[in-house]
């Protein structure tokens, strides 16, 4: 029985003229050969789950016929479906080699996929069930209790948002707020802000989730009341620019966000604002980190958001400090596994496509790998065995000097 | 006692089956679960979806083997598939069985530079061969395709480059050929066929068996390994372009006879206006510009060498061929724009631009056939007759492309100095248009019938990227040959488990 509707929001409608128009060249499997340099043979797969299980079904092209079985009626959910669905990391690398020559873009299909299971009751997994019954109770997918959300920023002296008016919010995101591992990280960057002298603030407990989570696990409807709860908390801060660290809040923020309505403030992420202040002369690294680095581009950063050379910039501005690409980077980079809730639900997957990241790290020649996206930087760094793995912030702190 | 239902049995053998497959690949890399199946069940072909009832992806020679034995000792079909983007229906199982993923075979096994020639596995794409070739100055002959074909099976398939007008089609660079059989032994051909000898003959010890596999769609067995010939990488290149603004192709043709006989063109073929601008640009109304500012009818030479001096002094060469026979370059300033857009290397000047056609409607059809260059003009002129009447009723008052459908139809690809042509006229089809497809269809089935009645010939079974539905058309044509095939068919393969219904005989069961 086809398993599309005839509701016009029903996402298989959404997809279903690119399901039946894909052309099996496979140009979704690989990065774009001719346009970075293309030497090893080894780090030439763009789709990591396609990569791990090998299956078409695990690749892009396989999902449009999965997509058109699905429409036709010929084939129903299985376990083995929701697997090649869900170990999508939605990291677009799809997207980013076939929409150029084809004007196709397979990621659609993958995330009408995911939304059509939510509808039809096959999921949110179970694993993923419990980051949305955290959000809903706690206000984040961490199961961290609401007031702490802003234990962060305790006796840091940073403006309440919700009190006093500053042209910047700092909007810290649900992974760096909670995980014990980042919230360094976050006091870093907040604290070069202060060095550099902008006036910002923050929302502390008040903060609410993007709703990023659930958008990329498929449940859309869970996405859009958060999205609202959030973009009603924003609006009337007074904010004219709201900047992030994370990766997939900025992405949410703003790529998603107006989609859905006006912003009345522009979205910048970490990375583009300290670039900036670098450029200024309002942050100046001294301290020499001698260090050959490679930068991990993090999908929602890179490939959703086009932000490719911000970081590049923080690191190239540290003296010393030697910047080394991996083959495959920026529109070509390889995802780090931890995305679209797939770090939770298949954690051995993620841990396997963060340790192919780390080896082609260290086939670059580099000592150290810097990252710019919370979920990147714990992913890659439990599956680290010895490769340092850095945030750029963090970086950038130390070349600063006086904890930033 | 309770008796099994034929679809029990069936699904017990399934089982039975796909147990044996995992402890010889392992568990993880056999499936029959539909959602796997349903991924090797359709490409860009009219070929109706058919699904394999298992997927198996073996990494050895001696998996490959154990699962060919296996598929016999069940009676089941066996499909092979490298790459899996064949575009005419060639990987899709006509009987069901298993389908032979051999994707985790691709690696390159030896580099013989001094020989000029390169070993590899069934799942070896041209992108990764052709950068591993080239740090080392070599390249393989490359199809019009996109990086991701094989080169294994697109050599044996007669894989057509810009290049064939110097080297010929796939099959003219096959060395040898590493093949299991359907009773699970190992076959080779050419050179390799003799334990011991060097891979560097093309012929085996004749009469030549390599030829019965050639284009043959693993009919006969399945292809595991090949060395095939490679070339030295010219360090120089210069492109030209000869113009024609006509729509007769006589000119075309008659430069063709001049050109292509001559040895200094690496690569030369000829492409219309709309096709040209297609391939340049990513964008619609980027294509439509272009497409104005564009010739008719373009001839691309591209003349190379170790040295700027030796391409110069090819390019002279051409000049004054042209001067003599008043044939008209290109200006330089829209050459030059040109040669910007398609800045790329060597070895994929049309590689990966070819996938833009789909763009167009989603899907694109070729009619690609085999012809002497005299006859191109009036089969071209008869195809756009064709075409006008199948498709001139379409109302183009809102057409939202660039292009109406037929004037995206001519490449023109001369083989061996010109001795013959492979023609591809194509047409534009969207499979999510039930209209589209059946008008698609019609006008396929009368292209092939007009092709072959105007002396074009099909060099591969399935009768060009329309699918095996059509090439079956040419089959009746094929009397005594046809026979033979059969037979041979037969005596390879008694039980008909390889690529059954691929040779599209009318026959019998092949």
């Amino acid at each position: 029985m086809s398993r599309l509707t005839r509701d016009p929001y029903d996402p298989l409608m959404q997809v279903q003229k690119w399901a039946y128009r894909c052309s099996k060249c496979s140009l979704c499997k690989y990065i774009h050969v001719y346009k970075d340099k293309y030497e090893d043979p080894r780090f030439v797969d763009i789709c990591p789950s396609g990569k791990r299980y090998r299956f078409e079904a695990f690749y892009a092209s396989g999902k449009q016929d999965i997509a058109r079985g699905l429409i036709t009626g010929e084939i129903d959910y299985s376990d083995t479906m929701l697997k090649a669905i869900f170990t999508c990391t939605s990291c677009g690398g799809c997207m980013q080699v076939c929409q150029p020559y084809s004007g196709k873009d397979p990621l659609k299909t993958i995330t009408a996929l995911k939304e059509k299971a939510v509808l039809d009751d096959m999921a949110p997994l179970e694993a993923h069930q419990v980051l949305l019954k955290s959000i809903e109770n706690y206000g984040n997918p961490w199961q961290g209790p609401r007031a702490r959300r802003g234990n962060w920023a305790k006796k840091m002296g940073f403006k309440n948002a919700k009190k006093e008016k500053a042209p910047v919010l700092l909007y810290a995101g649900c992974t760096y707020a909670y995980d014990p591992s980042l919230t360094g990280t976050l006091k870093i960057s907040a604290k070069l802000m202060e060095k550099a002298g902008v006036d910002f603030a923050v929302l502390g407990d008040e903060e609410l989730c993007c709703g990023s989570t659930a958008l990329r696990i498929g449940d859309r409807a869970f996405y859009q009341r958060m999205a609202e709860q959030n973009f009603e908390s924003l609006k009337d801060l007074g904010a004219e620019t709201i900047v992030t660290g994370c990766a997939g809040c900025f992405s949410v923020l703003g790529e998603e966000y107006p989609e859905l309505t006006d912003l009345p403030f522009k979205v910048k992420h970490l990375t583009e604002f300290l670039a900036d202040l670098i450029d200024d002369g309002k942050l100046k690294p001294g301290k020499k980190l001698p260090a050959r680095v490679t930068y991990h581009d993090p999908c929602h950063l890179g490939r959703y958001c086009g932000v490719y050379e911000p970081p590049r910039r923080i690191l190239s501005s540290i003296p010393e400090l030697e910047l080394v690409e991996m083959q495959r980077s920026r529109d070509n980079s390889w995802c780090c596994g931890a995305g679209a809730g797939v770090r939770t639900a298949f954690p051995e997957f993620a841990s396997w496509t963060a340790g192919e990241r780390l080896f082609e790290a260290s086939e670059s020649g580099a000592e150290m790998l810097a990252t710019a996206c919370p979920f990147c930087e714990i992913n890659l760094r439990e599956a680290s065995g010895g490769m340092e793995v850095k945030n750029v912030f963090e970086l950038l702190a130390e070349s600063v000097g006086g904890g930033g | 006692m309770a008796t099994r239902t034929i679809d029990e049995t069936v699904e017990a053998t399934i089982r039975e089956v796909v147990k044996k497959l995992g402890k010889v690949v392992g568990e993880d890399w056999v499936s029959d679960d539909p959602a796997i199946l349903i991924g090797y069940s359709k490409d860009n072909s009219f070929e109706a979806a058919k699904k394999p009832h298992i997927v198996v992806l073996p990494e050895t020679t001696e998996e490959v083997q154990e699962i060919v034995r296996i598929a016999d000792r069940y009676g089941m079909a066996v499909q092979p598939s490298s790459t899996a983007i064949n575009c005419a229906g060639g990987c899709i199982p006509q009987r069901g069985g298993i389908l032979l993923d051999l994707r985790r075979m691709d690696s390159i096994l030896d580099i013989d530079t001094e020989n000029m020639t390169v070993t590899i596995q069934p799942a070896v794409r041209f992108g990764v061969a052709q950068n591993v070739l080239r740090q080392q100055g070599f390249y393989a002959i490359n199809p019009s395709g996109p990086h991701t074909a094989g080169v294994a099976p697109n050599h044996m398939d007669k894989g057509i480059g810009m290049s064939a007008n110097k080297f010929g089609v796939g099959t003219d660079h096959i060395v040898s050929m590493t093949f299991v059989m359907p009773n699970g032994e190992i076959l080779k051909t050419g050179s390799a066929a003799l334990p011991g000898a060097d891979r560097v003959c093309v012929e085996g010890p004749g009469p030549d068996l390599s030829g019965i596999f050639h284009s043959s769609m693993g009919i006969f067995g399945v292809l595991v390994e090949m060395t095939t010939q490679i070339y030295e990488w010219p360090d120089v290149e210069i492109l030209n372009v000869m113009q024609f603004e006509t729509e007769d192709l006589n000119p075309v043709i008659d430069c063709f006879y001049d050109v292509t006989r001559e040895d200094f063109a690496n690569e030369c073929s000829h492409l219309q206006d709309a096709y040209f601008a297609w391939f340049m640009t990513e964008e619609d109304d980027e294509a439509a510009a272009l497409v104005d500012l564009l010739p008719r009818n373009n001839i691309m030479v591209i003349v190379g060498g170790e040295t700027e001096q030796e391409a110069r002094l090819k390019e002279d060469q051409l000049k004054r061929l042209a001067e003599r026979e008043g044939y008209e370059f290109m200006t330089p300033a829209l050459l030059s724009m040109l040669s910007e857009l398609i800045d790329i290397p060597y070895e994929c000047k049309v590689l990966q631009v070819t996938m833009r056609v789909t763009r167009y409607f989603g899907s694109f059809q070729v009619v690609w056939f085999n012809t002497s260059l005299e006859r191109v003009p009036e089969l071209h002129k008869n195809y756009q007759r064709l075409n006008a009447r199948h498709f001139g009723d379409t109302d183009y008052r809102n057409w939202e492309k660039a292009f109406q459908p037929d004037e995206v139809t001519v490449y023109t690809q001369p083989l061996e100095f010109g001795r013959s042509v492979m023609l591809e006229l194509d047409f534009f089809i969207s499979f999510n248009d039930a209209e589209s497809v059946k008008r698609g269809l019609a006008f396929g089935y009368d292209a092939i019938s007009m092709v072959l009645d105007d002396g074009g010939l099909f060099d591969r079974p399935y009768g060009g990227a329309t699918g095996s539905s059509f090439g079956s058309l040419q089959t009746p044509r094929l009397g005594t040959y046809n026979e033979l095939l059969h037979e041979l068919k037969a005596d390879i393969d008694p039980r008909n488990i390889m690529a059954p219904g691929r040779l599209t005989l009318p026959l019998g069961p092949a």
